[in-house]
């Protein structure tokens, strides 16, 4: 151990470990609600009416990606047929809260990921574009009764994971960060804290560190789900985003949080940033 | 209007607008960035036409973009736009030289910068309102003019890696949207003209759909296939659309550029496409910059008009001498 500060840093890397790993890894329902140390155990998921009975044991968290999957009171055109009603949501979120499960609402505003908007996914930067989010970020949140977070997705924005399609469209540069910034400032206006997947650090960190505010809590991941690579910059970035002091809700790309993911996380990152762990079997797809 | 014994059109493309390129600065091309004011320079657009008029120039394709306090859509003007009245007298007065003004706005989502909030809302209903206004005001301008360029070009994510926003059609969603211009500007009583390159070229190389242009792109679209090198070998791509476009019974109006080192480019496109293509299907020639029209171009923009001059003149040279050898 070569400091203090390093051997505080691993031994509080243990106790998070030890408390998340076994619940969240292998399932169980032991000690579900009752870790005593704060730390979120969060499950990323599409809303749907079943949600509440269909989540694995240990988790005390459900961001719901609301997308189309509500529907809306000031846009139901962009809310599918099989869309929740208001009622129903409301049901839904008290059943969570009354099993320990924090519901939290969540947008995939990233270009790669808006077909649920409808027209708006062709108008991004735009009036009626900005408008329509700044109102379901205000319904969303009005219907979560301010919640503590909430998630704008915005991973993988480019032309990579829409190169198969007919239609390509992206923001790049100071365009993506002005509209993350829109959707930021929807939210803390609000009192709500903003949350988004980090890849885009990948692509520049540099630019993503004199960019990001410290107040927008982040979920990185590893690309590979392998922690082996020191030089892969999706599992430097865990470090990297410590260091400067960001929070961190570290993320599995997969059903449930993976022991590696934990294990590495807890060692590298500071306790005190490390608000929890997320999974989203859905993140490299 | 000059109107050679044999019909051809011996055009130039003058940008009135030049926000058709990067909606930022791109460092390799600083002067492509957008900027809201006019670039048109007066003495210098006034020596130009004169220019072509004495070249030989029988038509000007004016690309307009966002330099026109347009009744419709105002909002997109730049500061100092030409007013409609400016811009009908400009059209007045290259009526009186014998030059044929024909408009071109590019509706490529590479090069829709001038269009404002319009370019981030590519085929929605707004957007296609938006285009059927322009189409439909300009058209009155220029009182239903012969041809109207919809441009089309370098419709791609790499033309657009400097771009704040990326827009890129292809296949149904570029068809839907070309077909719907061109019906803008077949209701206008005009003829639509294109640059082929986007459809054409990767129908070859890159999306494995041969025949995709062939059979879609209707025949009375005028195709400007373009190529701005020096060297004609047909197993460049570029030269190989004008080939290709010909055996496919396309009218076409060739397109050369003196935008870079190239003097010899617009020479050798006359001679190359008049001998490849077959006369009923070569409308004529184009000739351009792709340079603002102001001053600190003046130079590479006037040589460019006397590049046309020249090309024109050694081609009905040839003509007569041919005549005269039969």
């Amino acid at each position: 151990m070569s400091s203090r500060r390093d051997f505080i840093k691993q031994a509080s890397a243990l106790v998070i470990a030890g408390c998340l790993a076994p619940d969240l890894v292998v399932g169980t329902a032991k000690s579900v609600a009752g870790q005593g140390n704060g730390k979120v155990r969060a499950v990323a998921t599409d809303l749907c009416p079943e949600i509440a009975e269909s989540l694995p044991p240990g988790v005390n968290m459900a961001v719901l990606f609301l997308d189309n999957h509500v529907q809306w009171a000031g846009h139901p055109e962009v809310s599918h047929q099989g869309s929740v009603s208001q009622d129903v949501l409301s049901n839904i979120l008290n059943s969570l809260r009354s099993k320990g499960i924090e519901p939290i609402p969540a947008f995939n505003f990233s270009a790669a990921h808006d077909m649920w908007m409808g027209k708006y996914s062709r108008m991004l930067s735009s009036k009626p574009y900005y408008s329509f989010c700044k109102d379901l970020i205000a319904e969303a949140i009005d219907l979560f009764g301010r919640p503590r977070f909430i998630h704008f997705g915005m991973q993988d924005e480019g032309w990579e994971k829409q190169q198969n399609r007919d239609r390509i469209i992206y923001r790049q540069d100071k365009l993506w960060w002005s509209d993350l910034y829109f959707y930021i400032s929807e939210a803390m206006g609000r009192c709500v804290r903003p949350w988004v997947w980090a890849d885009s650090f990948w692509k520049d960190p540099d630019l993503f560190l004199k960019m990001m505010p410290r107040n927008v809590l982040l979920s990185n991941w590893s690309s590979t789900g392998s922690f082996a690579d020191p030089a892969d910059i999706s599992v430097k970035a865990f470090g990297l985003l410590d260091a400067e002091g960001y929070d961190q809700i570290p993320a599995s790309p997969s059903a449930v949080i993976s022991n590696r993911t934990v294990t590495y996380c807890s060692e590298t990152i500071h306790g005190e940033h490390l608000l929890g762990f997320i999974s989203n079997a859905r993140l490299n797809d | 209007m000059i109107r050679n014994k044999d019909g051809k059109i011996w055009a130039f493309l003058l940008h009135v607008s030049f926000n058709m390129w990067e909606d930022c600065l791109n460092p390799e091309y600083p002067y492509r960035r957008y900027e809201p004011y006019l670039r048109v320079d007066d003495l210098l657009w006034e020596d130009a036409i004169d220019a072509l008029a004495k070249a030989g120039a029988n038509m000007l394709v004016l690309d307009l973009g966002d330099a026109i306090q347009y009744k419709r859509h105002p909002e997109i003007a730049v500061n100092g736009a030409w007013t409609v009245e400016r811009l009908e007298t400009e059209i007045k007065k290259l009526r009186s030289l014998g030059i044929e003004p024909i408009p071109k706005l590019d509706f490529s989502s590479s090069h829709d910068t001038w269009m404002g909030e319009w370019s981030h809302m590519v085929s929605t209903p707004e957007y296609y309102s938006f285009c059927r206004d322009m189409i439909d005001e300009i058209s009155d301008i220029f009182c239903h003019p012969r041809f109207f360029h919809i441009g089309m070009d370098e419709e791609s994510v790499r033309y657009q890696s400097a771009h704040q926003y990326v827009v890129q059609r292809l296949n149904g969603e570029w068809w839907n949207d070309f077909f719907h211009l061109k019906e803008c500007v077949d209701s206008n009583g005009s003829r639509a003209w294109i640059w082929p390159d986007y459809m054409l070229w990767n129908q070859y190389f890159v999306f494995n759909r041969p025949g995709q242009f062939f059979v879609k792109m209707p025949k009375d679209v005028v195709q400007s296939n373009w190529y701005y090198s020096e060297e004609f070998d047909p197993i460049n791509q570029n030269i190989q659309g004008y080939l290709d476009l010909n055996a496919h019974g396309f009218d076409q109006i060739p397109t050369g550029s003196f935008h870079r080192d190239n003097t010899a480019n617009f020479g050798n496109t006359v001679d190359f496409c008049s001998k490849h293509i077959d006369s009923d299907h070569l409308l004529g020639f184009m000739q351009t910059v792709w340079m603002p029209t102001t001053e600190e171009y003046r130079w590479r923009i006037m040589e460019s008009i006397s590049l046309l001059g020249n090309a024109r003149e050694k081609y009905y040279k040839r003509c007569s001498y041919k005549k005269q050898s039969k």
